[in-house]
């Protein structure tokens, strides 16, 4: 396939970048395959940067299994939560649910373990001019297990689904001004347009493994999927036992196949228990009951670490544990200074070792953190803990005795943990805060003009590893944000925002992105002390495990070494 | 005595209405609704609310008291709006499990406490009943997840004798699962063993004071024939009486074992269904635990009165 | 956790015997015979004067004095009532965060090691005291107040008051205990005010039980019908005749119930309905600790040790309350 004019521009802009020192070449690849570029223009692309300067970020992890030869048969043990939910592609929302749908079926795009997208079910992808049309190529060949063709028609009637108000869809809230029903088209059997409300840089990671509830499923689909657990995935569901465990066995007419031309997966089966406490779960990795726990969190995963049988992989992600200021009431309501002075109280150093042991990355209050996102520009201040900055901020504020707030979390993973030490940190800057913990169901129960985590004056709210900033900026940032716990009005941001977001060419999209990443730290609608690396543990045995450290992975290529 | 077990199961239909009117109640002023539960924090409030009208859950408590206790009498128990899976099935898997582990902890915990505790009774204030007193009272108070972590840490994790895990693997053999059981037990033995066999050395105390006994005695019997032929039958009377009432407890009050030890049982699932508004879900797991608690009840004042005289008379 | 055991008591196979009772008034007409002989003999020293009763209290108290399962009992619970009053001034701040020295083990700057945050696990564990010794007892003293008021009414009217109660009380006590804490403290919503009322509400159907079986045994006696036939009215009857005959049992119930109370509040806390951190509360330690049970146990283990002394001493008291009051 060959490039149109403004794929070869922004290619001819990213290499420019490299050249310049300011772009690295792994981060010139993960924006390339958001733009579609092929591997062809990739490579000359990488030729014409010249030298090489390492990639950074952490080492990757399937790098120890490249050049391994497979080993096939054998069946795999995989310890996942429980789903809270029935699972349903298009309704699923928690990790129990998408890890395992996303084993039956597949997205149009994959993840590869530094979020850099990876084509699936979709072959190569071009959007128009000004990023608001996007045209798809789907692979040919592939076939639900049920024997129906996977088409153009199949992508359109998924993403109608996904769109449509009464589906249920967990999808929805994130496609909202972006993507509407009928705005996807088959133009024929094997491509698909999408038109999209507003143009989108970023639109293939809405339909990749970073956007959980994209996977294709046929264009009949009703529901029920338990019982007709259709997809075009490696493997076949053999059985289901709610909330307790799950069982495939491989899909002998997957279409899927090495690099080498083997078919794949691997492995015979795969064994899913679900186990909902860490503790439980930690203690039977460490017995040997379990051979691989996807995600692992860090509370407790040093037992993990130092087993000689585990090894635990670390992923680049941008987990992050929100802290939002809501600026509907006091005392953060027009209050900047206020916003700032409990910035510079948090000493994110120690919150990093306290909470994962030093092995996050630190963030400074804006979304566009170049160490987690490539391409993003530098942060305009790091900030350090700074009592005397505090203090003289909260004077600014109106506040030079200090004042007590409320912080509200759920107790959830590390949710605690860190709400306790930002109220130790706060105390001497003469900040009391008053910790308030809910139960997860009760944080996130009622209606948007109720629920406490849109609601409650101060919030932490846990938020999965996303593949941009500008997908996390669309969910929270903008005054049309569904989910904005913080429910910052800024109107500048958001006209930028629209313009960052219909600017595809990278020296100007990284003009706006310095300002909107200005605007987000000054005014500092949320706390953002750190991205969180994700944590993989398997045996040391498992090899081949793919996908970014986050609910998604992929086990076509996983198997066992023989012992 | 047919007339009083027909009676008391009759008032065990009262209980029940009140009971599954209570669940309701705490479904209703728990935070949050089913729709939320289901679609998830992040869907829209559009979604939400149109859920909540497709599932009827926007309808007056009554109506909806009213379809649910209509089906449930008839054996409709509906399907559980978040797994969208019959209860039925499900709620009786967690009760079968449920029942194995209390009844393998209560197999060992009934004998071993009787003999205890009548052991201790006979030789009372004897060096070996203050410290069968003395250890069972300690043990008796020790929540069960405190004792549960640190067997966990010595016997699966420091000295790796048994499994950190409370299920066999597929395919293992049925007696498997009493070996995987064996740890969870034992918080369970230390809360009721201590218990029960202080209700037995109270029984047998009580009863070596008797007339009955003391003629016995005097009679110069033999010792095992007092014991067997009067004693244990008459010290059996409270012991019953509380083996019954635990009964029930165990069953629905293994929600921190089968936390702990990753269990599959109704506890959990019970805890689970009220905090996600899982109304057909919890009704049945709380319903059934009930009867459980009162037939359980029931029986050991059958046995009671069976052992008593006076009380079989009376009736 | 559990509500059912009303008989830890000294004398369980008579309380045993009258839950059994208040199940069923047909089976309770059996008993009365048994029951009113008891009684009247018990009358006989009813009749003895006001002086006699100091002499007792005094017997009383030196008997407790001399047993010593008592002493011990009371040896740890002042331990620990000292170390909730006063450890603030002798340990470390038990909520100073020091991230840089988080699960760090046993050693002689911190005895029992530190937390993943890195706070001082002696520390805490001496302050855990503080909310369990307000939580338990104020929790206690509620349910006997509320039981002891139903169970007064319940046992003193019988009929369908009682009936009416005692069906209410079953239902209750039918229902799994998680299930009705999660009903209260929803209702309630939470702080450790709210803790206490719930755990007061969890007990006061066990202790109303108990107080109707002390009260019907009692309401035949001669000096209940010579109040009665005086004229007196009911709640004087009651809160002056019958009242201070059935302390014993009440005081008996009281310590076994002030041992669940811990046990209770310590389990709330373990399955997150309870306190919220930053507490140092024992139950909520080893709760959010335990993930670190391999790698430092210490955080977890002298919680659990310190929650086991205390519920072991309180019922080493009720032990030895028992035995004293049944000589």
């Amino acid at each position: 396939m060959s490039e149109n004019k403004y794929q070869k521009d922004c290619a001819d802009d990213l290499v420019e970048q490299v050249r310049n020192g300011r772009m690295t070449r792994r981060q010139m690849l993960v924006r390339a395959s958001v733009l579609g570029l092929s591997v062809t223009a990739v490579g000359s692309m990488l030729a014409a940067c010249g030298g090489d300067d390492g990639g950074g970020g952490a080492a990757s992890p399937t790098a120890s299994a490249t050049g391994m030869e497979p080993v096939l048969g054998g069946t795999l043990r995989v310890q996942i939560p429980p789903s809270i939910t029935e699972i349903d592609p298009v309704t699923i929302y928690d990790q129990g649910g998408i890890v395992l749908i996303s084993q039956f079926c597949e997205y149009l795009i994959d993840l590869d373990d530094k979020n850099g997208l990876v084509p699936k079910l979709a072959e190569s992808w071009e959007p128009n001019e000004d990023a608001s049309v996007w045209t798809f190529k789907l692979r040919q060949g592939v076939k639900f297990n049920d024997g129906s063709p996977f088409e153009a028609e199949d992508v359109a009637a998924t993403m109608d689904r996904l769109v449509a108000p009464d589906s249920g869809s967990a999808a929805l809230a994130a496609l909202e001004g972006i993507l509407s029903q009928g705005g996807t088209e088959a133009t024929d059997a094997s491509t698909v347009t999408f038109n999209l409300e507003k143009p989108f840089a970023d639109f293939p990671f809405m339909v990749s493994a970073s956007s959980y509830n994209t996977v294709m499923l046929p264009r009949t689909y009703e529901g029920d999927w338990p019982n007709n657990p259709v997809g075009t995935g490696p493997w076949l569901l053999r059985d289901y036992v709610t909330k307790q465990k799950a069982s495939a066995v491989k899909n002998p007419d997957y279409w899927g196949k090495d690099a080498q031309g083997r078919q794949l997966p691997y492995l015979d089966q795969v064994d899913w228990v679900m186990i909902q406490d860490e503790a439980a779960a930690n203690l039977q990795l460490q017995s040997g009951e379990i051979d691989l726990q996807p995600q692992t969190i860090f509370q407790g995963a040093q037992a993990l670490f130092s087993d000689p049988n585990l090894r635990v992989d670390i992923y680049p992600s941008s987990g992050i544990r929100c802290v939002s200021f809501n600026m509907n009431v006091e005392p953060w309501k027009d209050n900047k200074a206020l916003r700032q002075a409990v910035a510079y109280c948090l000493d994110r150093d120690a919150i990093n070792t306290a909470l994962y042991d030093g092995r996050s990355y630190l963030g400074y209050d804006t979304f566009w953190e170049p160490t987690v996102f490539p391409g993003s520009p530098d942060v305009p201040e790091t900030r350090a803990q700074d009592y005397d900055k505090a203090k003289q901020l909260l004077a600014d504020a109106g506040y030079p005795d200090g004042l007590e707030i409320q912080l509200t979390f759920s107790k959830y993973l590390e949710n605690p943990q860190y709400a306790q030490l930002i109220k130790a940190q706060c105390e001497p800057a003469g900040i009391k805060v008053k910790l308030d913990q809910m139960s997860y169901d009760a944080f996130y129960a009622g209606d948007s003009d109720v629920t406490p985590w849109l609601n409650a004056p101060m919030t932490i709210v846990e938020w999965g590893s996303r593949p941009t900033p500008g997908v996390f900026a669309q969910a929270m940032l903008l005054p049309t944000s569904a989910w904005s716990s913080s429910h910052w009005k800024n109107d500048e941001f958001a006209s930028t925002f629209d313009e960052y977001m219909s600017t595809p060419e990278e020296g100007a999209r990284k003009e706006l992105a310095t300002t909107l990443s200005g605007t987000q730290q000054d005014d500092t609608p949320v706390l953002l002390a750190f991205y969180i690396t994700q944590l993989r543990t398997q045996k040391k045995t498992v090899q081949g495990v793919r996908g970014p450290g986050s609910f998604y992975c992929d086990l076509g290529q996983a198997f066992m070494e023989k012992a | 005595m047919l007339r009083l077990i027909g009676r008391r199961l009759l008032l065990m239909i009262p209980t029940l209405i009140l009971a599954s009117v209570l669940i309701f109640a705490l479904a209703e002023v728990l935070p949050g609704d089913v729709g939320r539960s289901i679609l998830g924090p992040y869907a829209t409030q559009e979604q939400v609310d149109a859920l909540n009208t497709e599932l009827g859950a926007d309808k007056p408590l009554y109506e909806r008291y009213w379809n649910w206790a209509s089906g449930w009498v008839t054996g409709d128990w509906g399907e559980s709006l978040l797994l969208k899976q019959p209860v039925f099935p499900v709620v009786m898997k967690g009760l079968g499990n449920s029942l194995l582990l209390a009844g393998f902890a209560l197999a060992i915990i009934v004998p071993l406490s009787i003999l205890l505790g009548v052991f201790a009774g006979l030789r009372r204030d004897s060096l070996l009943d203050r410290g069968i007193t003395i250890s069972s009272l300690s043990m008796t108070v020790i929540p069960e997840f405190v004792s549960g972590v640190v067997l966990l840490y010595v016997f699966a994790v420091a000295l790796k004798w048994l499994p950190v895990t409370a299920m066999p693997p597929d395919g293992s053999p049925f007696v498997y699962r009493f070996y995987y059981l064996i740890l969870p037990a034992i918080p369970l033995m230390f809360l009721e063993l201590g218990y029960i066999a202080r209700m037995a050395r109270a029984g047998t105390v009580q009863v070596m004071e008797m007339p009955f006994i003391r003629t016995a005695v005097l009679k110069g019997l033999p010792r095992r024939r007092i014991i067997f032929g009067h004693l244990l039958r008459n010290a059996m009377v409270p012991t019953v009486t509380v083996i019954g009432s635990q009964i029930g407890w165990l069953i629905g009050g293994l929600v921190v074992i089968e936390t702990l030890f990753v269990y599959p049982g109704i506890g959990k699932l019970m805890v689970d269904a009220a905090l996600t508004h899982d109304i057909p879900m919890l009704e049945a797991a709380v319903l059934i635990v009930a009867i459980i608690y009162m037939v359980s009840n029931l029986f050991a004042d059958i046995i009671v009165a069976l052992l008593n005289p006076r009380i079989r008379k009376g009736a | 956790m559990d509500e059912t055991r009303s008989s830890l008591g000294p004398d369980p196979d008579l309380r045993a015997e009258g839950a059994q009772l208040s199940a069923d008034p047909e089976m309770l007409e059996a008993r009365v015979d048994a029951v009113a002989t008891r009684a009247t003999v018990a009358a006989q020293v009813d009749a003895a004067a006001a002086a006699e009763q100091r002499r007792q209290r005094r017997y009383l108290a030196r008997a407790l004095l001399r047993s010593p399962t008592f002493m011990v009992g009371m040896f740890i619970l002042l331990f620990w009532v000292f170390m909730a009053l006063f450890s603030t001034g002798i340990t470390q701040n038990p909520t100073d965060v020091d991230p840089a020295a988080s699960l760090q083990a046993p050693s002689g700057a911190h005895w029992f090691g530190t937390d993943d945050l890195g706070r001082d696990v002696f520390a805490r564990t001496m302050a855990g005291a503080r909310t369990v010794l307000i939580i338990a007892p104020a929790a206690t003293i509620l349910a006997l107040l509320w039981g002891g008021i139903i169970g007064l009414v319940a046992g003193f009217w019988r009929g369908l008051t009682d009936e009416i109660i005692m069906r209410l009380v079953d239902v209750l006590l039918a229902l799994p205990i998680i299930i009705t804490s999660i009903l209260v403290l929803s209702l309630l919503g939470k702080g450790t005010a709210i803790i206490i009322v719930t755990i007061g509400a969890l007990f006061t159907p066990v202790v109303s039980r108990t107080v109707r079986a002390a009260v019907i045994s009692e309401r035949e006696r001669e000096y209940v019908m010579a109040a009665r036939l005086r004229g007196e009215r009911s709640a004087f009857v009651m809160a002056r005749e019958i009242l201070p005959n059935i302390t014993q049992p009440i005081i008996v119930e009281g310590t076994v119930r002030l041992g669940y109370a811990v046990f209770t509040a310590a389990t709330l806390s373990f399955l997150g309905f309870g306190l919220a951190p930053p507490s140092p509360d024992w139950g909520l330690t080893i709760s959010t600790q335990r993930v670190f049970l391999q790698i430092a146990p210490w955080t977890v283990l002298f919680p659990a040790v310190a929650l086991a002394s205390l519920v072991v001493a309180v019922n080493l008291i009720t032990d030895g309350l028992g035995r004293v009051f049944a000589k």
